[in-house]
């Protein structure tokens, strides 16, 4: 049995819109194993991004405790949290997010650039990273000029460039047809089979979904159930 | 981020958009333009009076008999005590320790009738007097055009090139007149002469008729025309210049002899009141470009505040990658630092290049009136171009503060969903 890498014990995430307090999640208890792909599914507003968004330190709760790789998110300073995003998560978006003015490899390497790692190691790195997602041709391409699904690939290998033990997707394959949307999910899976990574995926698509080792259904910022599948075996 | 990313970063960033940046930098151009010109100028300016004193030499001054005498106007008020400058005072200055030499002067009135006998001519000259510091401002110090321009303390004349060409020298010539004897007579109203045969040195430029003799013969002139056996005796010398071994003992000097009621010009309080003068213009003008260059912020905040509105996401971007609020701030900083850099640069380009054409046009207009004036008048100094372009980039940082502070609050959840 794999250590919990995430913890979340009594969690909740208000928003004040006006004068009225808008609860995006009411007590949450969660514990996320190292090395499993978790599913965060649910309607629109059950609060399946806010989770994503507090685990990956981009957003503080109101109360309640996260735990996640030995920090409390909840107790971190701004320093930490920064830390957190640039050293222990990735985080790939629906809308790819990439830098629009840089090329592929420079989006790559922007997180190394951050993390100032030297300048012919980044370079390495990340064009390993990009041929490891099949877009070695691709290097000097700018955003524009490449497909949804080579995108969403960039912005993989961007979020891996600094080597995180989290991987936070959100609707990765949201914003692409249903073939390219099933490589991504292929090249995410294959990730975390074959280097132990922790994967969260937030999705409202049940198919999506089934391909994860736990399914965390969330409605109206509460947990309804939670789903183990049998863990697939590893072929090598 | 290391320093050198974010430098590359917004050096990038201020290149992407091009036509912003320069717009933005043009208020900087304008400020760093006018400062240049003007610090340039007043450095150019100082220089040559400095220069000019240098020459003349800052270690020398000039004593006069204190009070007025026959209409000639004191430059420094009247005093009621009369106090001439004697043959003893000449001698007791010599032994005074730290001074090199003395050298006392006999001017003679224009109103002197003197005529120049020589080369079968004669011709009316009129005695040069002798020139008074500042006189020849921004020209050139007199150089010979033949001989030597230092007389000997007896029997030795200077004529000046006019007076040799009205004789009917060409120029030629010049040189075999150096040594002929001439014959300078002066002549009272009512007809008496008094001849006085001297030896030529040199030849000056001066192109009107003029005559330096020595020392010894212009009192011995003064003597003849005012029926005196010592008129030095009765009025004192002219003036005195005293020659100190330093600048500082020259002026321990001036204090001394002025305190002992003569009056003393010296080359240090002309170049410390000219220096005062420059200083208070440049820095009336430096404010007007300072002005310039404040305005120019409000461009450079501006641009500053739409490119990081526009630039919102991308701030989001890089905050949930890990870029904490310094890096965001740092960087549009920087970015503001570089167009502020930019004008600057572009400014003391564009300053220098004038500058240049106005040394250009002031050595032509100044040779056309036959007046030559040599040297750059705006000169742009390493220290003025260094401080111009940091002070253009430190207007651009301080421009780029208050947008690039915004930049970093931005709440990277809020900042991910701007479209």
């Amino acid at each position: 049995m794999h250590d919990p890498l995430i913890q979340l014990w009594g969690v909740a995430r208000h928003y004040t819109v006006g004068k009225t307090a808008v609860a995006a999640l009411a007590g949450i208890d969660l514990g996320i194993p190292r090395g499993e792909f978790t599913a965060l599914v649910g309607p629109s507003g059950s609060g399946k991004s806010t989770l994503l968004n507090l685990i990956g330190g981009l957003d503080r709760p109101s109360s309640g405790g996260i735990r996640v790789d030995g920090l409390d998110l909840d107790k971190a300073g701004e320093q930490q949290l920064v830390k957190h995003r640039r050293e222990r998560v990735g985080f790939i978006f629906q809308s790819f997010n990439l830098l629009p003015t840089l090329t592929a490899l420079e989006n790559v390497e922007s997180p190394l650039v951050l993390g100032e790692v030297p300048r012919s190691e980044r370079r390495t790195r990340a064009t390993a990273l990009l041929e490891s997602v099949g877009l070695g041709q691709r290097l000097s391409h700018h955003p524009n000029e490449l497909s949804g699904g080579e995108k969403q690939r960039v912005a993989i290998a961007r979020a891996l460039a600094n080597k995180p033990v989290l991987l936070l997707a959100d609707e990765p394959t949201g914003n692409l047809d249903t073939k390219t949307g099933a490589t991504i999910l292929d090249l995410l899976c294959g990730l975390v089979r074959k280097s132990g990574l922790t994967l969260v995926m937030v999705t409202h698509d049940l198919e999506v979904a089934s391909r994860a080792d736990r399914i965390v259904h969330l409605r109206d910022g509460s947990i309804q159930q939670v789903e183990t599948n049998p863990p697939v075996e590893a072929t090598v | 981020m290391t320093i050198n990313d974010q430098i590359r970063t917004a050096f990038s960033n201020v290149g992407r958009r091009k036509l912003r940046s320069a717009l933005a930098s043009l208020g900087v151009v304008v400020g760093t333009v006018t400062i240049v010109l003007m610090v340039s100028l007043a450095s150019g300016v100082r220089r040559q009076i400095n220069r000019q004193f240098e020459s003349i030499g800052l270690d020398r001054l000039t004593v006069y008999s204190n009070g007025s005498r026959r209409g000639e106007a004191n430059p420094f008020g009247f005093s009621p005590k009369r106090r001439n400058v004697t043959i003893q005072d000449v001698s007791r200055w010599k032994s005074l320790p730290g001074v090199t030499k003395v050298i006392p002067e006999i001017n003679m009135s224009a109103s002197v009738g003197l005529e120049l006998n020589w080369n079968g001519t004669n011709q009316p000259v009129r005695m040069s007097g002798d020139s008074r510091p500042g006189a020849f401002f921004f020209q050139e110090l007199p150089k010979p055009v033949a001989g030597s321009l230092d007389l000997p303390e007896q029997g030795g004349i200077i004529l000046s090139q006019g007076a040799v060409r009205a004789a009917g020298v060409s120029s030629n010539e010049f040189a075999r007149v150096i040594g002929q004897k001439v014959e300078a007579i002066l002549r009272t109203p009512r007809g008496e002469t008094q001849s006085f045969h001297l030896q030529v040195v040199g030849i000056s430029q001066e192109r009107t008729p003029t005559v330096q003799a020595s020392l010894n013969d212009r009192i011995a002139m003064k003597n003849w025309w005012f029926n005196s056996t010592n008129i030095v005796e009765r009025d004192g010398y002219d003036s005195v210049i005293v020659r100190a071994a330093d600048v500082s003992r020259a002026n321990d000097l001036s204090m001394q002899l002025r305190k002992e009621g003569f009056q003393v010009q010296s080359m240090e309080l002309f170049v410390t009141a000219a220096n005062r003068i420059l200083t208070v213009i440049t820095t009336m003008f430096t404010m007007i470009g300072g002005i310039a260059l404040l305005v120019a912020t409000i461009g450079i905040a501006n641009t500053m505040v739409m490119a990081i509105y526009e630039r919102t996401r991308e701030i989001g971007i890089l905050k949930a990658m890990g870029a904490s609020r310094g890096e965001v701030r740092q960087m549009f900083m920087l970015e503001a630092g570089f167009i502020g850099m930019i004008g600057g640069v572009f400014g003391l380009l564009i300053g220098w290049v004038l500058g240049i054409g106005l040394n250009q046009m002031i050595e032509i207009l100044s040779r056309l009136r036959e007046q030559p004036m040599h040297g750059k008048f705006f000169l742009v100094t390493p220290w003025l171009a260094l401080g111009v372009i940091a002070f253009a980039t430190f207007i651009g940082l301080m421009a780029g503060l208050l947008p690039a502070q915004r930049a970093a609050s931005l709440d990277p959840l809020q900042a991910l969903r701007h479209e």
